[in-house]
């Protein structure tokens, strides 16, 4: 089905008069990508109607909400407003390409936190950014690194606990490793 | 209201039973695909249950919650179940709004004795395919884990095993229910099932339904309410790269591309003519005028005892009378979720996919646009990403399904976020003026008056939901008031419940008067999470804590001296003051609490708001929140959802608000429209008081509170009495 919207976007976009295309390489997920595309298009269109990859959301267009929060190398930014050309040869990672044994998913499972759910890849992937960036963010970290994704259903307080177990599963994952690597 | 009875069918996919429900009225010979319809429970000779979820699961944990009533009688585990959204058929009606709909905080009160009954009489059958399978009485055996085992030996035969013979049984009449000692599930804080799939991006939403060859669609809808197309010029837009089409439908200009991007962005270049119209000349502040003015006339009265309070207050000596105006504005949903409807039409066919809080109406909109049977017609529920009551109106469901039959080709409609702030169905705008008298001593309050100015929601609903030819899932009662919409009826002779909602106080106040006055200024209006009582409860619970300051009293025992005969209203003002210290607290140097409590949906619920003022910014710190809202099914749910509705409450408190100018939205997005976030949230404190009593309303009845209480706590800071929303110092 994916190929199918694909090829036929293809298609179209021979059929056309005026317009600007370019092939855009990238990995997305760990996995190569290759889209001839209008550069201008944003990653998150790119990555929902041409890649059918759906878990990345759309909540505004304008990165105000953070539902289409992905990762560019590790960091998080809005996909809405990232011409996908930005990416060209980078490194994306969406909510698929998280491990689903990651901590941060891990206490979101735990802590029950989605209602609805829809801002939730967004907010999972900005709170594994954020924990990467700084795991010890303390709670006035945490609420301002997490402040540009919205939950109309109102999941905040089960998004801070998750994350501060979250972080408290990584640290004893990190001291394991380095209790692992002081015996070798 | 009919009663449902559920009963066995005769198993139809081969190797399964279905269980299902059948109208007392109906008939007994249903067809095979009657039948399928009619499933609430399928066991699969694998023993694979499916349970078919007749609401609509948007956020509210009904998917668990429903799941979890059946699972206790049939003795299985919730997670072990699959389940399915249901279609569209008249036995997954709600019996309490007369279709299949979900709203009104109804669903889990609804369910409560039939769900469980439905369980209970599918495990009697089994109990009883098994007696017979191995010849021994019903007694010598009992269930556990899917499975009926033998008491004398620990044999046991899953309840796949027993379909074939299952079905050839009848169900019990009759079957006893658990009592509450036994409940495995009930009441306890069993995980949300869709968790998973939720945190893993794998949940379908409405926006992420693909098709080959799907189109998407882009609808710019008039700026100015009622206004309709005069002219416009789309070449400018056909030339965008991935344009496929661009045509005028009765809801405005569809842009249809290949992408939902290049339907947006050539949208852009439109040129489109609008046509004048009355509401043109529209401002919030003609309607602030105008209410202003209507709130001085005498209304309906819709609610009175003892003396009318006018009188009384007129005669009292100015200085032991209290006369204020509050304000309410009009307030957008904003789902997460922008609004989507994917259709495909076909000549014998329509599909429709939708997140949608109501798939009656969708499937009756679909009729009446594509001239199909109801057969011919199929609408499939995926998850809401929210509702808040705007996912029952139709517009996207009529616009995609035009659209389709049109282009021959599937087409997804999705609204860029601005049109879906500038075309909602609003909470209305309201406006109220309140009057009390006091003894001369300044120790009871004598006489309360409310009047308010309002428009009404029903007026607004049916016109959508009565489609030409009578449709035949339209209530009686509804369908006599359709044809009286068009001579006014709200304005003369009915009063729409969902306006004055929650204004009728349970003080005690010896002589109460309460008028409504009908203005509707042209704007949409809707249901938005707890409708008349958000409002209402923001007026009525700051009127009366003014009278308590007036008499010098504490906010939260005058309350309770007014509640003495109302036991659960106390008892949730009761245990709210005790968990937020409030007598300890109300000397805190920079913290400041209010109170406030009010009856919705059949649940009592009050709060305690905790703020501090900094840079006349309002800082809500902490919430204490009490809920009576009767047997718990699931507490971390109803937790969830009291922090939500607090939420959803703080956002409209602290920044919701719609203005008009010239006949159009002036918001546009998150950025105009701000919603809270995670740095403004405070710490939601919530308890539960345990009860007895069948389960009443959850998703709604914490939203009403917040409100009054933050502007009650407000007043105990600054001495300022904010009378409008969103609350603003000066
Ligand atoms: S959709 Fe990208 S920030 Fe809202
Ligand atoms: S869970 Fe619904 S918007 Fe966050």
């Amino acid at each position: 089905m994916k190929n199918q919207t694909y090829t036929s976007h293809l298609v179209f976009l021979l059929k056309v008069k005026i317009m600007v295309r370019k092939t855009i390489e990238f990995n997305l997920n760990q996995q190569a990508q290759s889209l001839t595309v209008d550069p201008a298009m944003p990653l998150l269109w790119a990555i929902r109607e041409l890649i059918g990859l759906t878990g990345t959301k759309f909540g505004c267009g304008k990165g105000l909400c953070g539902a289409c929060t992905v990762h560019l190398n590790g960091m998080a930014i809005r996909a809405c407003i990232t011409p996908i050309e930005v990416v060209a040869n980078q490194e994306i990672t969406t909510i698929e390409g998280i491990q689903s044994e990651h901590p941060v998913k891990q206490a979101w499972k735990e802590q029950d936190v989605p209602q609805c759910g829809y801002c939730q890849p967004g907010q999972i992937m900005s709170a594994v950014a954020l924990l990467k960036q700084n795991p010890k963010a303390d709670l006035n970290q945490i609420k301002s690194g997490m402040a540009g994704n919205l939950c109309r259903c109102g999941t905040y307080q089960a998004i801070l606990q998750a994350i501060l177990q979250a972080q408290a599963m990584q640290a004893t994952q990190f001291a394991q490793v380095k209790g692992n690597n002081h015996e070798a | 209201m009919k009663r449902r009875e559920f009963l066995k069918l005769t198993a139809v996919v081969s190797g399964s039973l279905l269980i299902g429900v059948q109208w007392s009225c109906a008939s007994d010979n249903m067809t095979e695909s009657d039948q399928r319809l009619n499933a609430w429970v399928q066991i699969q000779a694998d023993n694979q249950i499916t349970f078919i979820i007749d609401r609509a699961e948007m956020g509210q944990g009904v998917l668990t919650a429903l799941t979890m009533l059946l699972a206790e009688e049939l003795e299985i585990e919730p997670k072990q179940v699959k389940t399915e959204f249901a279609p569209v058929a008249d036995v997954y009606k709600n019996p309490a709004l007369h279709s299949q709909v979900t709203g009104g905080s109804t669903s889990i009160a609804m369910a409560w004795q039939p769900l469980r009954e439905a369980g209970a009489k599918a495990r009697e059958l089994l109990l009883l395919a098994a007696a017979k399978t191995w010849q021994i009485e019903k007694s010598q055996c009992y269930v556990k884990d899917t499975k009926v085992w033998r008491k004398d030996n620990q044999q046991f035969l899953t309840y796949g095993e027993l379909v074939d013979v299952a079905r050839q049984l009848s169900p019990p009449k009759k079957v006893r229910l658990k009592p509450a000692s036994q409940y495995r599930f009930i009441g306890k804080a069993i995980p949300r099932l869709e968790t998973a799939d939720k945190v893993e991006g794998n949940a379908e939403f409405g926006i992420d339904v693909s098709l080959p060859d799907l189109l998407v669609a882009v609808v710019i809808h008039p700026p100015v309410f009622g206004s309709q197309v005069e002219s416009f010029d789309a070449s400018k837009a056909k030339q965008k790269a991935g344009v496929v089409d661009i045509i005028e439908i009765p809801q405005g200009i569809a842009v249809v591309a290949q992408s939902y991007w290049q339907a947006e962005q050539a949208s852009q270049l439109l040129e489109i003519q609008w046509k004048t119209v009355d509401l043109d000349s529209l401002d919030s502040t003609i309607i602030q005028q105008n209410q202003a003015e209507l709130v001085k006339q005498t209304g309906r009265l819709i609610h009175q005892q003892g003396q009318t309070a006018q009188a009384l207050i007129d005669k009292a000596d100015a200085r032991q009378t209290l006369s204020v105006t509050y304000q309410t504005p009009y307030l957008a949903h904003a789902t997460m979720e922008p609004i989507n409807c994917t259709a495909w039409v076909t000549e014998h066919q329509c599909s429709i996919w939708v997140p949608s809080q109501a798939p009656e109406w969708n499937k009756s909109t679909a009729k009446e646009i594509t001239g199909l049977s109801e057969e011919q017609i199929t609408v499939h529920t995926t998850f809401l990403g929210g509702g808040f009551g705007r996912r029952v109106c139709p517009d996207e469901i009529a616009e995609a399904v035009t659209i389709s039959k049109r282009l021959k080709k599937p087409i997804k409609v999705l609204w860029p976020r601005e049109q879906d702030i500038q075309h909602d169905y609003y909470r209305p705008a309201t406006y109220h003026q309140l009057k009390a008298s006091f003894d001369a001593n300044k120790q009871q309050v004598k006489a309360w008056q409310h009047k308010f100015v309002c428009p009404s929601i029903l007026s607004w609903m049916l016109p959508h939901l009565v489609q030409s030819e009578s449709p035949s899932w339209l209530p009686e009662t509804i369908k006599d008031l359709s044809g009286k919409i068009a001579h006014g009826v709200f304005t003369k002779w009915l009063v729409d419940d969902t306006s004055v909602e929650g204004t009728n106080i349970p003080y005690a106040i010896p002589n109460q008067t309460v008028e409504y006055i009908y203005y509707d200024p042209g704007i949409p209006v809707g249901f938005w999470r707890s409708v008349g009582h958000s409002q209402n409860a923001f007026v009525v619970e700051g009127f009366i804590d003014e009278i308590a300051n007036q008499l010098n009293q504490d906010s939260y025992l005058f309350r309770r001296k007014l509640l003495q005969d109302h036991g659960q209203a106390l008892a949730v003002l009761d245990r709210v003051a005790e968990m937020s210290q409030w007598h300890q607290n109300s000397n805190h140097p920079s913290r400041f609490l209010g109170i406030a409590q009010h009856y919705s949906f059949g649940s009592y619920v009050a709060q305690v708001a905790e703020v501090s003022i900094h840079q006349q910014s309002i800082q809500v710190e902490k919430v204490y929140c009490v809920i009576d809202c009767g047997q718990v099914v699931n507490p971390a749910i109803v937790k969830a959802q009291m922090q939500s509705a607090i939420v959803f409450g703080l956002t409209a408190a602290l920044t919701g608000e719609i203005t008009i100018e010239q006949g159009r939205v002036t918001q546009h997005h998150f950025d105009d429209y701000q919603l809270l976030r995670i740095n403004q949230m405070p710490e939601v404190m919530v308890d539960i008081i345990p009860s007895e009593n069948a389960p009443s309303g959850v998703g709604e009845p914490a939203t009403p509170p917040i409100a009054p209480a933050v502007a009650n706590a407000v007043y105990q800071a600054t001495k300022q009495r904010l009378r409008s929303l969103p609350l603003r110092l000066t």
